[in-house]
């Protein structure tokens, strides 16, 4: 298995070689047309990774400890949906994914948009197939078909923590994310290197970037909950290296999608289109990086590995190239000049693709000033500077949905913001009566109220005009309507799937209440009208295959909320013990399982920190976590929009989109 | 590119104002961050203030559990001559904390008994470390 799935990266590696050298020069020759030979290239690397990762896959299944990697990440004790999982465990599996979604997206890219890019493929290709060699050659370097001898009886499985559903979709989608961008980059590329600056490689790009951006929200959505469900720390985002390489590029993805199309509908700002194109990108690459090599201070690396100068040439190539090409080309990039003014959807789209943009950039600082100081930036320091940004951007969502194209009627605009600001101005008086009044919570839910009503303003004021105009139903005029715009009302739901996440940060964050204490049995503590009653702990132990000893503690707790009982709850923790002998030799946590009792308002959040065998005291942290579930529901929301989103896009174009 | 004055000067204001939110954002820095031999040779300036220890777990002198309190030295990533006692208070370290792996302290320099009062080790994630050897 190690011989054949090497074999595969090492061709795939020259038929990659092979392809760039057949686009670039024999297209060159017939006049744009993409040469047979480039044609079987893309596809036998597509064809070679596939086999590359269908060797992992089914090594992983059938517990082939030959191989190093599957001997890290599985045993024979792992049950099958996490030996499936053991494909993106580890470093060089995640690296074999990635390249293998790019390897694809080459192929579907050449097989679908052929057709209607014909000039743009050689070089849009020949920038996929590098951006794949890449990966191989970071293949080479940290193999998944290492081999392993002498062969163990078992291997030594997947971590605990990552035995989640939530660790079962959130890498893939976030990998596939970053490696569907590696296409509007590439038709970028290709778009400047050739001057085509015209809206075909937008109208391609777009699809894909639609796809990157569905991924990448679901994937960072989902990291958030596995974070929150079993890291056991009470929260769900850190301001972490790896989350802000994850949230970095989607957020570039966002404002190229904006950018994208006020390019396509007003031939405006082409330049900011193609620098967010081009960054978004980089951004995915450099983030690979940056968690892949031992950036000081980050918490969150795959420890040092040979890779870190494979990574800077490659990420000085791309930033060389993409600034040269942005200079030398830029006679030939035309933008329109509208007599669009600012309060127009002109406006609020390059505004919010703007303060995308200047919101990367200070996360970017942030997560990279560790690097060059021996400074880490407060959490404090995201928070403070994205806060004001992210609540901008959502009420521009607000403004965008009720002005005209170009120029907005002023004197309009005021009326239909009338309901929405009343409405927001309600549910002030109504949070601030009920007790809410920290302005960082008030000013965020008056935001969000005004926005989801100017959107659903806007939606009941377009099926009313149509049940008018069309003498239909509602029912009827609200689903023809739906079905026949759907790029726009993908992206309504998306908006209120963004408000109802803020919905859920701004609770959780401006009002989540945590108590820690050390607790004798017998003990409470109460906290937001729940009290928790310590009823000690129950532990047992279990020798494991690797001669450790596993001591599982679990915790027996009673909850009441304002005095009724609502049942118990076993937090727990697993230690690991090493002995020589009888004296330990090393300890540590194998596990921690948090326990949650959840409802639309609030999260009832405790933690077993620990446990004092001998007197039977237990550390305990009490958390209530107000709107939480709001961040999960929003991420359904997100899904559900982003398809419709998707599959509007994927359709021919000119419908609804001119 | 924004050939239009009114969107120059929109982006401009736009621009400054995030320049202020990035100063003040910025006022509230964050933790000094050393490996244990660049906080052993500042130790005299930085005794009492808050800062991050990085080190390797000394195999040689397992952790000790006692009670809700931890013991343990950490070793100089660079050279395992240099090394730092740690107490430990608080929550069973995380499942990256293992002996002879890396693990990052939070804590103050307690120069009465030498020792670093360690109050947080700070989290991996664990999807992205080497695997277990």
């Amino acid at each position: 298995m190690s011989f054949l799935g090497n074999a595969a990266i090492i061709l795939a590696f020259l038929v990659a070689i092979y392809t760039i050298a057949s686009a670039l020069m024999d297209s060159r020759k017939n006049k744009y047309g993409f040469p047979t030979n480039a044609r079987f290239g893309v596809f036998a690397v597509a064809g070679l990774v596939t086999l590359a990762v269908a060797v992992l896959l089914i090594s992983l299944l059938t517990h082939n400890f030959s191989l190093k990697y599957v001997a890290d990440y599985s045993s024979r004790g792992t049950p099958f949906l996490y030996l499936v999982t053991g494909l993106w465990a580890g470093n060089p599996g995640s690296l074999l994914f990635w390249g293998w979604i790019i390897s694809l997206s080459g192929a579907v890219l050449l097989w679908r948009s052929d057709k209607n890019n014909k000039e743009l493929m050689p070089d849009a290709l020949s920038v996929v197939m590098f951006t794949v060699i890449l990966f191989l050659v970071l293949l080479f370097i940290d193999s998944p078909f290492k081999g392993l001898s002498p062969v163990p009886a078992d291997g030594i499985g997947l971590k605990p923590v990552l035995q989640n559903i939530g660790m079962v979709f959130h890498p893939p989608l976030l990998l596939a994310g970053y490696a569907l961008f590696t296409v509007p980059f590439a038709l970028a590329i290709s778009a400047l290197f050739n001057r085509k600056i015209d809206d075909v490689w937008v109208t391609t790009a777009k699809r894909w970037a639609i796809a990157a951006f569905l991924l990448l929200g679901l994937g960072n959505v989902l990291g958030m909950w596995w974070a929150y469900a079993e890291l056991g720390w009470g929260g769900y985002w850190a301001w972490d290296p790896v989350e802000n390489a994850g949230l970095m590029p989607w957020l570039l993805v966002t404002a190229f999608l904006h950018s994208g199309m006020m390019y396509l509908r007003r031939g405006m700002f082409k330049t900011w289109t193609f620098i967010l194109a081009l960054t978004a990108f980089w951004l995915t690459i450099f983030g690979a990086f940056l968690t892949r090599s031992d950036v000081k201070g980050s918490v969150h690396t795959f420890g040092q590995t040979p890779m870190t100068p494979v990574f800077i040439v490659f990420l000085a190539i791309t930033l060389v190239g993409s600034v040269w090409l942005l200079l030398d080309r830029r006679k030939f990039i035309k933008s329109a000049i509208g007599d669009d003014s600012l309060v127009s959807g002109t406006g609020t789209f390059v505004a919010v693709s703007l303060l995308l943009a200047i919101s990367t950039v200070f996360i970017f600082i942030g997560t990279t000033l560790p690097v060059f100081t021996n400074i880490i930036p407060a959490k404090s320091y995201f928070n403070i500077v994205n806060l004001p940004l992210f609540l901008l951007i959502i009420a521009l969502a607000g403004v965008c949905v009720l002005v005209g194209w170009k120029v907005p009627e002023l004197k309009q605009l005021g009326k239909k913001l009338l309901l929405p600001l009343a409405v927001g101005i309600l549910v002030v008086i109504a949070l601030v009566v009920g007790g809410v009044n920290r302005w960082y919570a008030v000013v965020p839910f008056f935001i969000l109220a005004a926005v989801l009503v100017a959107t659903f303003v806007k939606w009941s004021a377009d099926v009313a005009a149509r049940m008018r105009g069309k003498k239909e139903n509602f029912a009827v005029a609200f689903g023809r309507l739906f079905m026949a715009s759907r790029s726009r009302y993908g992206g309504y739901i998306i908006h209120i799937a963004i408000v109802v996440l803020a919905l859920g940060i701004v609770g959780s964050s401006a009002y989540k209440t945590q108590v820690e204490k050390t607790l004798n049995v017998g003990d409470t503590i109460t906290l937001n009208g729940y009290t928790l009653k310590y009823n000690g702990f129950d532990s047992s132990s279990a020798p494991q295959n690797d001669g450790s000893v596993w001591l599982t503690v679990v915790a027996n707790m009673d909850i009441t909320y304002n005095g009724k009982a609502i049942g118990s709850i076993h937090p727990s923790q697993v230690l690991g013990f090493t002995y020589s002998g009888q004296t330990i030799t090393n300890m540590s946590l194998v596990s921690n399982k948090v326990a949650i009792r959840s409802n639309l308002a609030r999260d009832f959040y405790v933690i077993f920190e620990d446990f004092d065998g001998t007197t039977n005291q237990g550390l305990v942290m009490v958390i209530v976590n107000p709107l939480v579930e709001w961040i999960w529901i929003g991420g359904v929301l997100l899904l559900i929009g982003g398809v419709v989103s998707f599959s509007a896009a994927t359709r021919n174009l000119t419908t609804d989109d001119k | 590119m924004f050939k239009h004055k009114k969107f120059i000067i929109g982006g401009v204001i736009v621009v400054l104002a995030a320049l202020v939110l990035g100063y003040v954002g910025f006022m509230g820095v964050g933790t000094y961050y050393y490996n244990v031999g660049e906080f052993i040779a500042k130790e005299s300036t930085l005794s009492g203030k808050t800062v991050r220890v990085s080190g390797i777990v000394d195999s040689a002198v397992p952790p000790v559990k006692d009670g809700f309190t931890y013991r343990f030295t950490l070793l100089d990533i660079n050279d395992a001559n240099v090394k730092l006692e740690v107490v430990y208070n608080g929550p069973t370290p995380p499942d990256t904390f293992k002996v002879g792996q890396q693990a990052v302290v939070e804590g103050k320099f307690n120069p009465a008994d030498g020792v670093f009062d360690g109050t947080g080790i700070i989290v991996k994630c664990a999807s992205k470390q080497p695997a277990a050897k």
